[in-house]
């Protein structure tokens, strides 16, 4: 080899060496990644089989006793079968009254399951039923317990929730997000719902809530997150007296220094200044919302019941934004539907609490069982 | 003393009535379906969970080594600008980039240079398809995002500089708002401000995968973390820190000890991807990071206290990084690092002590109540009628 070729490959060498790592230097060509990945991926997809052939040998057998009403179909023992057929017509027939094919549809998909089970507590294992909206997968999305021995009402409560929580699987993205809960309200509202709506709508620290109250629509429907009225969520839902109450559940970002100080005091002191800077410091996708999802729910459930039969099929067949598609649901203008609710609201203040006849009679016990300890001390036992 | 037996008497037969009612407790069902995981299934879930961290790592691969060929193709020996943008981005959304970089840059102040850090930005809307088309569990081996930053350490780059590849998945203003929302400097703003690290904080910072550097926001003023709960992500190392017991803080900063962090394939070990999750493993069993959740701002949070000169001091020096810091400082990294873990996360309340004040108390009453319980009952006799 001459000393010019020498001179030449010791050039290429270093220039070799020199040269930056490229794709194509790391494993071959940026092909054989790609070819990586897809034998990776291959692995994946076959373990991923793997593990749901395992979870479906591991499926116990399906109880004996088939109960089936319209279109909900339950499985359970023998000795739960009379409560669970009494539930079944009550569940059946809610489905019924909200009617509409997509829900049945929806529910024909599954068949319950209401059986014998047990749960960890502090020392022991306590026996429950469980009720489970699937029988092929191990675990169900939906899901709930309720006493060991319960009554056909209870039966019926646990398969309502599965059936609200089956109506919401699938719900496009926008519908679940507003929801919240990951259940539609088909079964009407219990007293102590209706109160609870109550005092979250008295009690909520928030200036829409109040407009709201005052039979304003827009800020109505501004509060439950359907339509936003323009200006910043602060501006929007919280007077200045209201920021102290908004900070008690969100804080500025740490980055902000000034406004955390601010937080801190307003906390603290309730320093009307430092409550204000902290507020407006807060970004607008953190200030807190003025209503919680109960009341979502609670409107929703005024919604279905003002649609009648199909008001679900038409809320999930919908398109557009979220008013328009309840204004659909609902069959009449959202207008007329938040004052009937408001209306509502307003009616269902609760009685003021009535001392349980349970706890009158404890506190009798006590001060009973305390004299007569009194009595034996001055009578000593010695 | 007969008394006290009647008493105790008493409450043995209620203790014994609880227990008869109560015991023996309801065994757990055989057919529970709450039982725990099957062992065959527990082995699949661990064997898909290796693969998909596998398969997932392998997509971080790729992409990483997508950005280097393109930064590579476009580079030049004079380019001495700290912002390249590729040409697939379009011309409104390259003025925008560059607008958010400029400011981002701008955030480090005026020792940053290019000659050792650039950002990178380009525009990549390719999807990797699934192995199989016809799985109806297919979906996209990526997770869903409008914008992906990593970062380029020198040795993956020219040996040079510190790129940080920003791909956009899209060119709407949707990803350019994501882009203005997303640090673009982060590791690679400590290289553009303060050069190449010393040989020594090099390794440490090499062995610790720069998860005390991960953030360049120092023009930022912090403050501590607004949530009490924060001090108990603390690693056992970092608790030790905290409450100063000596070497504790060396520990969480794995000086003159093993890094705790997964130990990644060596090619990985010059990319720093804040997407990829780290696992920090001791013992083999996953802790929390040793410095909580705010240990990425922990180099950030030293070059505002210590000031620029000083920091740039501590980085470029060749010692360790404890020596380094002590003569760019004067104070030691270990009491600083106890400082700064109290400033961010609210200091441990003082241990339990014996007062003196209740000592004193407690000898002046002690021999009063003695003196009272053992004094002899006075009965009272019926009066003589």
């Amino acid at each position: 080899m001459s000393e010019r070729h020498l001179v030449f490959l010791i050039a290429v060498a270093i220039a070799a060496a020199s040269t930056p790592i490229r794709a194509q230097d790391r494993d071959g060509q940026p092909d054989s990644l790609l070819r990586r990945i897809q034998r990776l991926d291959s692995v994946m997809i076959a373990r991923s089989h793997r593990v749901d052939s395992i979870r479906r040998s591991l499926v116990r057998p399906i109880p004996p006793v088939r109960v089936q009403r319209g279109t909900i179909q339950v499985r359970t023992d023998s000795v739960l079968g009379p409560s669970v057929r009494v539930a079944v017509d009550s569940v059946a027939a809610l489905i019924e009254r909200r009617g509409g094919t997509m829900l049945g549809a929806r529910v024909a998909g599954h068949v319950l399951l209401v059986i014998p089970d047990s749960v960890q507590s502090a020392f022991w294992t306590r026996p429950v039923v469980t009720l489970l909206a699937d029988t092929a997968r191990r675990w169900t999305v939906g899901r709930a317990q309720t006493a060991a021995d319960p009554t056909p009402a209870q039966v019926a409560a646990g398969l309502a929730t599965l059936v609200e929580q089956i109506a919401m699987q699938g719900a496009d993205s926008a519908l679940s997000a507003w929801v919240m809960l990951g259940r539609a309200p088909l079964r009407d509202a219990t007293p102590t719902e209706t109160a609870d709506e109550y005092i979250q709508m008295v009690t909520a620290q928030a200036a829409v809530v109040r407009r709201c109250r005052s039979r304003d629509v827009a800020s109505c429907l501004d509060a439950l997150g359907i339509d936003s009225l323009p200006g910043t969520r602060l501006d929007r839902w919280y007077a200045p007296e209201d920021y102290r109450s908004a900070l008690r559940v969100a804080a500025p970002p740490r980055e902000d220094s000034a406004a955390v100080d601010a937080w801190i005091r307003c906390r603290h002191d309730g320093d009307q200044t430092s409550c204000r800077a902290a507020a407006v410091a807060l970004p607008n996708d953190r200030v807190p919302m003025p209503l919680p999802a109960s009341v979502r729910q609670a409107f929703l459930r005024e919604v279905l019941d003002a649609g009648g039969a199909g008001a679900y099929d038409r809320l999930l067949a919908g398109t557009g934004t979220l008013r328009s598609r309840l204004t659909v649901a609902a069959g009449e203008p959202l207008d007329a539907t938040v004052a009937r609710w408001l209306q509502r609201v307003e009616r269902s203040r609760p009685e003021r609490m009535r001392p349980p006849a349970g706890l009158i009679l404890a506190s009798l016990g006590w001060s009973a069982a305390f004299v007569a300890l009194a009595l034996i001390r001055r009578t000593s036992w010695a | 003393m007969g008394m006290i037996w009647r008493w105790s008497a008493a409450v043995a037969l209620i203790c014994a009535a609880v227990a008869a009612v109560l015991l023996p407790f309801p065994p757990s069902r055989p057919d529970s379906w709450t039982t725990p995981v099957s062992a065959p299934l527990a082995s699949a879930t661990r064997a898909l969970t290796q693969a998909a961290e596998a398969a997932h790592r392998a997509v971080r691969e790729y992409r990483t080594a997508q950005a280097l060929d393109r930064w590579n193709t476009a580079r030049t020996a004079a380019d001495t600008s700290p912002i390249r943008i590729d040409a697939s981005v379009p011309e409104r959304v390259a003025v925008a980039a560059r607008s958010v970089v400029s400011e981002q840059w701008a955030a480090l102040g005026p020792r940053a240079s290019a000659s050792h850090a650039q950002v990178f930005v380009y525009v990549d809307t390719t999807l990797i398809p699934r192995a199989t088309r016809d799985d109806a569990k297919s979906g996209t081996l990526e997770s869903r995002a409008l914008v992906d930053v990593v970062f380029a350490l020198p040795k993956a780059t020219d040996g040079e500089r510190c790129v940080a590849l920003v791909r956009m998945r899209g060119s709407s203003a949707a990803h350019i708002a994501a882009l203005s929302r997303q640090s673009l400097v982060g590791v690679c703003g400590f290289f553009a401000a303060f050069g190449m690290p010393g040989t020594r904080v090099g390794e440490w910072l090499s062995a610790t995968q720069y998860r005390f550097a991960r953030r360049s926001d120092w023009n930022v003023a912090r403050a501590m973390a607004i949530d009490a709960a924060a001090l108990y992500g603390l690693d056992d190392a970092g608790g030790r820190c905290l409450t100063g017991v000596a070497g504790g803080c060396l520990d969480a900063l794995s000086i003159g000890t093993a890094p705790k962090t997964a130990t990644l394939a060596p090619q990985r070990g010059a990319i720093i991807d804040p997407s990829a999750p780290v696992a920090y493993l001791a013992g083999g069993r996953v802790r929390n990071a040793p410095l909580g959740s705010a240990e990425d701002e922990l180099l950030a949070d030293a070059v505002r206290s210590i000031g620029v000169d000083r920091f740039a001091r501590f980085w470029g020096s060749p010692s360790t990084p404890d020596s380094a810091y002590r003569s760019a400082s004067g104070t030691s990294l270990e009491s600083w690092t106890q400082e700064w873990l109290t400033r961010t996360y609210g200091a441990v309340g003082e241990r339990p002590t014996v007062r003196f004040r209740d000592v004193a108390w407690i000898a002046l009453i002690a021999p009063i109540l003695l003196v009272i319980a053992v004094r002899p009952r006075e009965r009272v006799l019926p009066a003589a009628r």
